[in-house]
């Protein structure tokens, strides 16, 4: 056998994993008697409910609650792949009736907010009215049809055409001839158009209200019945869960006064 | 200074028997340690096989629209971003192998910090600099030039994440070439440019093949550079990991059938990558 050599080094890279590891560890592990929840929640309701949740974690204590954002048809697929969670809010009755067929639900799902739509635009861009969405390379950003809000955006611009708002029945095609990506949640198409990737998007109000703040993005006026185009989020606990009763308090909370107020605050209607 | 000799397969070596018996020698722990590992990585292929297996119906999945654009577009970008890879890489590679002091350890550290780097961490820095809002990318716009959202885009992706891969198994290919060689091939009379092709590149092909091979591989599989920076479109920058991601979230048995697929090529490449390292190069000197 060939002889090698042998080269001692001072704490190997691994014990230094290894420990890291094992803080990892102690950080994880609960402390006291904390029930925790899993909210699973469109994308669109990111900012409204963090403070949602954490309004409920002041009024419950010893309760956390553990928030998981995407767009809902993400966070169905997540459920019926067997993610763990406790409550569901979709930003659509599609998403919501599929996690309902597979199982996935107990109760009946509670409509407990809804949102007209907005299209948005980069600040610099030259995007002023609707009309300009259908200008030859004008880039414009929706989400995917398989996405709520790339459905309801769908619904938008077929209704924009359908209307006599002067735009022409072809609008809603040549719309769509400028889309340049269709991303996967209504988050993601609000921060490609705050960032001046993309010249505009179509997103919910809230989210418009969001870039709007950001001083790089502004919002299109729309014209009148176009709001009748409107998503409606439904809420409902999953089946099998660890804390059913936590789940129906926070589902109760959301229905709530204070909640309601907290979603009227980033611009979402009553359904 | 590097002047070892030709790195070459070790056709000398004890191989397979000597393998057996330091099996043996191994503790049972390092060895049930080792079967998990093993169990590790081959239960999910084999699960992701077996179900992608039992979808009703597989070849509608990968003949759909969705499948055969974003596996077209997957090979024209991967096979762009190679040929940028070879072309800028190569210099660059041998550079860095004939080449000391610290700039070139500085220029070695950035030409490899993508491989280390989250591609999503270099999807925002490619945004940041060639997006519309980017440091030469409104220089670019005014010029008429738009990257972000195109073809273009996700090539950029690519190049900048697999590049690092050819180029750091092409610097070590150019190093164990030793530089003897290439100093009696020119004083026999061969130019600088016919020593590098007909004395360098031969003794490096096998490292250069390998870099190759992983640097296609890492931009067929790039995902987060390319949905940060060129977006998701069926047909321009919608390639195969990103349609995976969409079917995902509409029919799990397409991203199963694509995925498995997907797989298959890999598996596919890496066994030609074996067999073509393997292959003595220098034989044609």
């Amino acid at each position: 056998m060939r002889k090698r050599p042998r080269i001692h080094h001072g704490p190997s890279a691994l014990s230094w994993v290894a420990a890291l590891l094992v803080l990892m560890a102690a950080g994880c592990g609960n402390s006291g008697t904390t029930a925790t929840i899993t909210v699973f929640a469109a994308a669109s309701l990111t900012d409204s409910f963090q403070e949602i949740a954490s309004e409920f974690e002041t009024m419950n204590p010893g309760t956390e609650v553990k928030l998981n954002f995407a767009g809902s048809q993400r966070l169905r697929s997540q459920l019926e792949l067997g993610a763990s969670a406790d409550v569901f809010a979709s930003a659509d009755q599609v998403q919501m009736s599929l996690a309902e067929n597979a199982g996935l639900i107990t109760g009946i799902p509670v409509t407990f907010a809804a949102a007209s739509l907005a299209v948005i635009a980069h600040s610099d861009s030259e995007v002023h009215e609707l009309r300009d969405l259908a200008d030859p390379g004008t880039k414009l950003v929706l989400a995917h049809e398989s996405v709520p809000a790339g459905h309801y955006a769908g619904q938008l611009l077929d209704h924009l055409a359908a209307t006599r708002s002067g735009l022409g029945a072809d609008f809603a095609q040549r719309v769509r001839a400028n889309v340049v990506s269709e991303e996967t949640s209504a988050k993601f198409v609000e921060q490609k158009v705050v960032l001046g990737q993309a010249d505009a998007g179509i997103v919910y109000r809230p989210g418009a209200l969001t870039a709007a703040a950001t001083g790089e993005a502004r919002e299109l006026p729309l014209p009148q019945g176009a709001q009748d185009v409107r998503a409606l989020y439904p809420i409902a606990a999953i089946e099998g869960a660890d804390h059913p009763q936590l789940s129906a308090a926070f589902i109760e909370f959301v229905l709530s006064d204070p909640a309601q107020r907290i979603l009227a605050g980033y611009g979402f209607d009553e359904p | 200074m590097n002047r070892e000799p030709p790195v070459t397969a070790p056709n000398g070596s004890p191989g397979r028997f000597s393998l057996v018996l330091r099996w043996k020698a191994g503790s049972s722990l390092g060895g049930a340690a080792g079967l998990i590992y093993i169990l590790f990585i081959g239960l999910p292929i084999i699960a992701l096989l077996a179900r992608a297996a039992q979808q009703d119906d597989l070849w509608g999945a990968i003949s759909g629209d969705l499948a055969l654009n974003a596996l077209r577009l997957s090979i024209v970008t991967s096979v762009i971003a190679i040929g940028v890879v070879i072309s800028a890489g190569t210099p660059v590679a041998y550079a860095l192998a004939r080449s000391e002091g610290w700039l070139a350890r500085v220029i070695d550290g950035m030409v490899e910090l993508p491989i280390v780097l989250p591609p999503v961490v270099a999807g925002v820095a490619m945004l940041m600099a060639f997006g519309r809002g980017g440091l030469i990318g409104g220089w670019l716009a005014g010029a008429g030039i738009d990257i972000s959202f195109t073809t273009t885009a996700v090539v950029f992706a690519q190049v900048f994440v697999a590049a690092p891969f050819y180029i750091r198994s092409a610097k070590l290919g150019f190093q164990s070439v030793a530089q003897d060689y290439e100093e009696v091939s020119q004083t026999l009379g061969m130019s600088p440019f016919s020593t590098f092709m007909r004395v360098t590149l031969p003794l490096a092909a096998p490292a250069i093949i390998t870099g190759l091979g992983l640097s296609w591989a890492r931009a067929l599989s790039e995902f987060g550079a390319t949905m940060m920076f060129a977006g998701n479109l069926l047909g321009e920058t919608q390639t195969m990991p990103l349609a995976i991601m969409t079917a995902m979230e509409t029919s799990l048995g397409s991203a199963l059938v694509l995925s498995a697929f997907l797989l298959a090529v890999s598996i596919i490449a890496l066994a030609a990558l074996t067999l073509a390292s393997r292959r003595r190069w220098s034989g044609r000197i």
